[in-house]
């Protein structure tokens, strides 16, 4: 298990690196990052030469790219083109936001899903599967920055009739969030309605991935076996059926999982969490290609940990699987 | 005669399907005496499985649906039983040996845990008293290093060990009824004898009633005291395994005779049944097995009216008409086969 662990770690930093490659050549083919700078009237054609000299703007694509992965070790993600601030700081905080958010939202889907998933499939063709299935449609169906600014307005509405602030509609914490428990509360209250939007879509899926499996293993023979064995239907449904049914979907969330901690762009941006998502599309507007690297570094980096999660799991749950 | 361990009287089990619904078992009967074997045969939808699937308990329901009957298990019937009274006789009462072995066993928990976890659910059996126990079920079923098995997967067994240890599953709990349907089918030939051995022995051990389901005439030979023989979700004949051999009372049973391929005797050729089971949907009106029926040729009594299962002789039943002319039959039949249909079961 070590062995396969080390091996596909190995394996997985020529993924990483052809990635930024390419990321950094399509950045670069998306227009001068100077532009805006050039527009601005109060920037001298010697401060532009200084900066474009300095990043090495002049050089080829390729050279640039390789002084950038050379900067990695020693200056960590090195600072922005237009300022002396340095990147790795603000990734680290948006970073450290998005997980708050992904986290919860991810745990509280998978909870719900499996649990809708699993008495769907029980009772199968029932009103209660048939909600599910209406309900999963919809989660698909809804675009999720409509479903976004519904719940501002919903609680934005309540606020006003009744006066009572269930939960906040923007930003990640009040501006005297407090310290300790206070903090924590007042982080769950401004982070409720968007991890609510994103579990609409997650609960969505996963709930029609968990039935699916689930309807597979209720009928199969080692099912009956245990029903005849005299076993409880619970311990039918959770021990005999659910384990089996849950690992294709251990793989499935798993995977998810590491994609969607690249930020929720569209609730990040709609709730106006300083997340990971909001900064990319930030800094992909201003055409500065070293934040949005330093971005993709980290993404694919969690979706190759990810993988490798999903893949352990998976072992994990299924003895057939044997890593060696 | 003593009392029976189980009677299933009149039992009807359907199944509704979008073509319609299915009559798997038709008003079957029969019982099951302590301590015999009880072969039951027939071909595949002859509704022998659901039978027994229904005494467990055991058909989805729906689509399925136990429409009429009783299934008196030492005097209590259990289709009046709630699940937990059910289950308590599941598996502790009555075991049960599936067909396919590949498929029976849950591939993500350990044969070991899965065998102790039948004697666990009926009694408070400590982990590792529970443990020592499988482990002597597995040597008795003829595993192999039984100690290192238990804690092996069911995908680190062939198919023969992962029957065998169905079989230690089903024993566990020392049943009364052991029920093995069809538990050689899915096994290669060589495998079959030995997994026929330990179900024998097994049953020596615990000195269960066993109901074998099969549709091997050569095991039933073998093994069974008495058969049942189905065809269309209906009993069509029952006797002492000898009697049935010797003197079938119902075309079909001699059908089933005559079909079986020899090693012994130097046979012209087999005599096959003509024709296809029959839908269980559109059952064939009168003797369900009156298209296929050489004896019957089409007669009106057997295409309007359905024979009931009678006497025909000492503890000895069939539903035909025309049982009177089985003897006839049986001697053209012979003529074909340039054999003697006596001494099948050698």
């Amino acid at each position: 298990m070590a062995t396969y662990a080390l091996r596909r770690v190995l394996v997985s930093i020529p993924v990483v690196l052809a990635s930024t490659f390419l990321v950094f050549f399509f950045v670069s083919l998306t227009g001068d990052p100077l532009a805006d700078l050039r527009a601005a009237p109060n920037i001298s054609q010697a401060q532009l030469d200084f900066v474009r000299e300095s990043r090495g703007l002049d050089q080829p694509t390729a050279v640039q790219y390789v002084r950038w992965l050379q900067s990695i070790p020693g200056d960590g993600f090195g600072t922005y083109l237009r300022n002396d601030n340095r990147i790795w700081p603000d990734l680290q905080r948006v970073l450290g936001n998005t997980l708050q958010l992904v986290i919860a939202a991810e745990i509280l889907s998978i909870i719900v899903a499996i649990t809708l998933g699993v008495v769907s499939a029980k009772r199968q063709y029932s009103f209660f599967d048939y909600s599910t299935t209406t309900f999963s449609f919809f989660g698909f169906s809804m675009p999720v920055f409509w479903f976004a600014l519904i719940l501002q307005i919903i609680f934005v509405n309540i606020f006003l009739a009744t006066d009572v602030r269930i939960f906040y509609t923007a930003n990640l914490s009040a501006p005297n969030p407090g310290t300790g428990l206070a903090f924590w509360v007042d982080r769950f209250r401004h982070l409720a309605l968007p991890i609510m939007t994103l579990m609409v879509i997650s609960v969505a899926t996963y709930s029609r991935y968990m039935r699916a499996s689930m309807l597979e293993v209720i009928h199969s023979d080692y099912v009956r076996t245990a029903r005849a064995k005299g076993l409880r239907e619970g311990t039918v449904t959770v021990k005999h059926a659910m384990r089996n049914a849950l690992i294709p979907v251990v793989t499935i969330t798993a995977l998810s999982f590491g994609t969607v901690l690249g930020g929720a762009i569209v609730t990040e941006t709609v709730f106006g969490l300083d997340g990971m998502g909001l900064y990319f599309i930030r800094y992909l507007g201003q055409r500065d290609p070293y934040p949005i690297m330093a971005w993709l570094l980290v993404t694919a980096v969690a979706v190759v940990i990810a993988n490798l999660v999903a893949d352990l799991l998976y072992g994990f749950l299924d003895p057939r699987i044997r890593y060696d | 005669m003593t009392e029976p361990i189980l009677s299933i009287r009149d039992l009807v089990t359907e199944f509704a399907t979008p073509d319609g619904t299915v009559h798997a078992v038709d008003h079957v009967s029969y019982d099951v005496y302590p301590g015999e074997t009880l072969g039951v045969v027939g071909e595949s939808g002859s509704g022998k499985s659901v039978t027994v699937m229904s005494v467990l308990g055991l058909i989805p329901q729906p689509p399925g649906k136990i429409s009429n009957g009783e299934i008196l298990f030492e005097g209590r019937d259990l289709l009046r039983l709630s699940n937990a009274q059910l289950r308590k006789v599941r598996g502790k009462d009555i075991g049960m040996v599936f067909q396919d072995p590949m498929t029976s066993l849950n591939p993500v928990l350990k044969v070991g845990h899965q065998i102790a976890e039948a004697m666990q659910v009926h009694a408070d059996v400590p982990d590792d008293k529970a443990r020592l126990r499988t482990i002597e079920l597995l040597e008795l079923v003829g595993v192999p290093n039984a100690e290192a098995r238990y804690d092996q997967y069911p995908h680190e067994y062939s198919g023969g060990m992962r029957q065998r240890g169905m079989i230690a599953m089903a024993i566990a709990n020392e049943p009364k009824l052991l029920i093995a349907d069809e538990p050689t089918t899915a096994l290669d030939v060589t495998i079959q004898a030995q997994v026929l051995e330990v179900l024998s022995k097994a049953k020596e051990e615990t000195n269960a009633a066993t109901i074998l389901i099969t549709h091997d005439l050569g095991l039933i030979a073998e093994m069974a005291d008495r058969v049942v023989v189905m065809y269309g979700g209906r009993v069509v004949e029952t006797g002492d395994v000898d009697t049935i051999f010797h003197e079938p009372r119902h075309p079909y049973t001699l059908g089933l005779i005559s079909s079986l391929p020899r090693l012994d005797q130097d046979l012209e050729r087999l005599v096959p049944i003509e024709g296809q089971p029959p839908s269980l949907i559109n059952l064939p009106s009168g003797c369900a097995f009156h298209p296929r029926c050489h004896l019957g040729q089409g007669r009106e009594r057997c295409r309007t009216e359905s024979p009931p299962l009678v006497e025909v002789g000492t503890a000895h039943r069939s539903a035909c008409h025309f049982t009177d002319e089985m003897g006839r039959e049986i001697a053209l039949i012979e003529s074909e086969m340039g054999t003697a249909i006596e001494g099948v079961d050698q």
